[in-house]
């Protein structure tokens, strides 16, 4: 019995651990009451942006693809002036004002060189801006927006 | 302190050297400061805070990392959480080896190093994590061993990026600046406080040592320039040292020097309180010194000429010296400015100085004779070149008879006559003395004999006058051109050589009987004769009546005045007759005036009169209406043929 119960533990706990491997986080999106919760594929049911760019987070230019931000929040009422926040799963946050966030055209990258990234990629999520089409984002005060690991966004 | 030994410290090379010294340190100093703090701007401040942040993060991420190890060893827990806390601090590696914004955590010191190894380790826990996940009784305790180390190095990293070395050093660098300022500071503070106190010695003390004589030490002629007023109760009072240039000449200026340090000494005794003595030049002093009690300032001035009259002993000379003083005297209330009085107390001293005397006090004649005389000099100036002038000159003419006749006149003497349009009538001798000070005497000796000859020749040559005309000589004219002068001016113009007597005093006569009796000897071969004027005033005597080879004696009136009332006086003018005659020399007695004197007179034999009892003197024209008078007698040239006959 004893056996059986270990036995059975052990199962589960393989089971719990594959389907962790597995399992890809997700993106979070709230707005007041309103939430939505995003993975991988179903964000890249959105029409897909393409930026091909350089940054200083890597070595040479990388081709990333993925909705951009305005599609993703289009579902949202987006009038007036509104807040973002956006937070990584090591829990950094950055905030600003959602227009000039989407003055930047930033696009949420779900594939890096055409493959999907991992957490350890900087992945599943990451905010990428056109810094090489629009050179005037190169800028410290722009590439903190530029957040890897995105979990979640709030808009108030 | 002597005033060279302190000078010699102040301006030494040692100081001098030692304030550049000083002043270059201070440069070299600010300059290392300069250079340091360049040094420490050029640490960016961006990329520390850049470095701080993504190792803060990494520690965050490690914490996260650590509490899921933790759960996982108590059995509780979440593998995906886990898991993906393993996965984001495996990212946070990789960008801090790979991204070009963490370049500089990674350059600094041997980070690189570091986190190269920290992710291999965390790498090297894969495996194990794997194992532990899939194994149904994992023992968590072996990887939260190998973790925990992980962790300490993750700290340390931590700890000495931000403690021990960039933020540190930062820190420490700006400590290091900031004392550097301060020290610098006082440093800077302290040597200008030294040379400002240095400056402002050296400044007070030329200040200082131009206001003062390096001789005497006593106040100079740049201290009196900054005197604006004097107390009037002080008597003003310039003195001189006599004939100091004198003893230049004979004994050199360092003698020279030691007299005028001995007299300012013999000055200063004199000082009471509040008194000044000030130097004005080698030998010049200015005192400004209130009279004593019951003291008048003529015994003050006595006082201190009696104090500054004293010997200088030089091996075996002795030099006499003394002072020459011009005082202008202490007021009581309205006193005039001390400008003027400073140039009154100049005024008493030159005319001290022109006098002979010791001492002049200043008083309002004086400063109407010098005014007068400066009127003078300059109507003289201008008379003589012949420009329109305020002084006329003239001359008179005073005939001087024969004791035995009175009607035979035997000549004149000629007489200098002044006028001023302003002053009126100016005495001859002032005339003549301006004229001698101010280096006018021959132009005044050549115009008159000018005058002499263009009014009387016309007696020598008309009258057949041969009676003698006196002309006084003054002592500028009794020079080597004299006999040229007398020769052109007076012999060609139609005068006849023995018709000129010249007139000599012991005044003109005083420099030199030899070089003297040469002129009279080369006039004498022209016929010219010599009279010894104003005999027994003082101004001749006995010895200039035995060494000068004159023809006449002119007997002063004093020697006249009373004869008449005094046998003792009468017989006194006699001898002088007497000894006259005995020396082979006719005699002139001057001023005689009244009938009893020439009775007694013209007893005393072959005399010679001039004198208002006769003739007052007179101008040309009335003297020749008085030769032309039928009473009167002179000599002509017919007489002269028949005595040479």
């Amino acid at each position: 019995m004893v056996k059986f119960i270990t036995s059975l533990l052990a199962l589960f706990a393989t089971l719990l651990v594959a389907t962790s491997l597995q399992a890809a986080p997700t993106l979070t999106i709230t707005s007041g009451d309103e939430k939505l919760v995003l993975d991988r594929s179903e964000l890249e049911t959105f029409p897909q942006t393409r930026i091909v760019t350089t940054s200083p987070y890597f070595e040479g230019s990388a081709e990333f693809t993925g909705p951009s931000l305005s599609r993703v929040l289009e579902t949202f009422d987006l009038s007036g002036d509104i807040r973002i926040v956006l937070r990584a799963l090591n829990d950094y946050r950055v905030d600003g004002n959602l227009r000039e966030l989407l003055a930047m055209d930033p696009i949420v990258a779900t594939r890096m060189d055409s493959q999907p990234m991992s957490v350890r990629d900087r992945g599943p999520f990451w905010l990428m801006l056109p810094l090489s089409d629009r050179p005037e984002l190169d800028e410290q005060e722009f590439h903190r927006f530029m957040i890897w690991q995105l979990e979640a966004i709030v808009l108030d | 302190m002597k005033p060279g030994s302190i000078q010699q410290r102040l301006f030494s090379r040692a100081t001098v050297i030692f304030l550049f010294i000083v002043i270059g340190v201070l440069l070299s100093a600010s300059f290392y400061t300069y250079v340091q703090d360049r040094k420490l701007q050029s640490v960016s401040l961006s990329a520390l805070k850049m470095a701080s942040w993504n190792l803060a993060r990494m520690s965050n991420e490690a914490g996260a990392f650590d509490r899921e190890v933790a759960l996982m060893a108590k059995g509780v827990g979440d593998p995906e959480e886990f898991m993906l806390r393993f996965d984001v601090l495996w990212s946070r590696y990789d960008y801090l080896l790979n991204s070009a914004e963490s370049m500089p955590t990674r350059q600094h010191q041997d980070n690189l190093r570091r986190i190269k190894n920290l992710f291999s380790d965390l790498k090297g826990l894969e495996p194990q994590i794997k194992g532990l996940l899939k194994s149904a009784k994992p023992d968590w305790s072996e990887l939260a061993t190998t973790w925990e180390q992980q962790r300490k190095d993750i700290q340390l990293l931590l700890a000495d990026n931000f403690v021990g070395e960039e933020a540190s050093q930062l820190m420490t660098g700006m400590e290091a600046s900031r004392d550097r300022l301060a020290n610098l500071r006082v440093l800077t503070l302290g040597a200008l406080v030294v040379v400002f106190m240095y400056l402002a010695f050296a400044l007070t003390h030329i200040r200082r040592q131009s206001r003062t004589d390096p001789l005497t030490g006593l106040p100079n002629s740049n201290y009196l320039q900054t005197i604006n007023s004097v107390d009037p109760r002080k008597n003003v009072i310039v003195c001189q040292i006599r004939d100091l240039g004198l003893v230049i000449a004979e004994y050199g200026n360092e003698t020279a020097n030691e007299v005028v340090q001995a007299f300012a000494r013999k000055l200063a005794k004199g000082l009471g309180g509040g008194d000044e003595l000030i130097q004005i030049s080698q030998g010049e002093f200015l005192l400004l010194v209130k009279n004593h009690k019951n003291e008048s300032s003529e015994s003050l001035a006595a006082r201190f000429i009696e104090a500054t009259t004293f010997e200088w002993r030089i091996f075996e000379t002795v030099i006499p010296i003394q002072g020459v003083f011009g005082v202008t005297v202490a007021g009581k209330d309205q006193s005039p400015a001390w400008g003027v009085r400073y140039q009154e107390a100049y005024r008493a001293l030159a005319m001290a100085q022109m006098e002979r005397e010791q001492l002049y006090i200043s008083n309002e004649n004086l400063e109407k004779r010098l005014r007068d005389e400066r009127i003078i000099l300059n109507g003289l100036v201008r008379f003589l070149s012949g420009e329109p002038s305020s002084l006329s000159l003239s001359v008179v003419y005073q005939p001087i008879v024969n004791a035995g006749n009175k009607n035979f006149i035997i000549g004149a003497e000629v007489l200098l006559r002044c006028r001023d349009r302003v002053l009126g009538f100016v005495p001859p001798n002032v005339v003549v003395d301006l004229s001698e000070r101010h280096g006018l005497g021959a132009d005044l000796g050549k115009w008159l004999f000018r005058q002499v000859a263009k009014e009387t020749s016309q007696l020598y040559r008309d009258l057949g006058f041969r009676g003698s005309l006196s002309i006084n000589l003054n002592p500028a004219m009794l020079s080597d051109s004299l006999v040229s002068d007398v020769q052109g001016l007076l012999v060609n113009e139609g005068i006849p050589a023995s018709a000129l007597c010249m007139e000599i005093t012991e005044d003109n006569a005083a420099l030199d009987f030899e070089r003297i009796n040469e002129l009279i000897n080369e006039l004498h071969t022209l016929g010219v004769t010599f009279a010894l004027d104003d005999f027994g005033t003082g101004h001749s005597s006995l010895e200039y009546v035995r060494e000068l080879k004159v023809d006449r004696l002119k007997v002063d009136r004093c020697f006249v005045n009373g004869v008449e009332h005094s046998e003792d006086k009468l017989r006194f003018l006699g001898s002088i007759v007497a000894m006259a005659e005995q020396v082979y020399m006719k005699t002139v007695i001057e001023g005689v005036e009244n009938q009893a004197q020439w009775d007694l007179i013209e007893k005393l034999g072959d005399v010679l009169i001039q004198g208002y009892f006769a003739h007052k003197p007179m101008p040309f024209n009335e003297f020749m209406a008085v030769l032309m008078d039928s009473a009167s007698r002179y000599p002509t040239t017919r007489q002269l043929s028949v005595s040479a006959v």
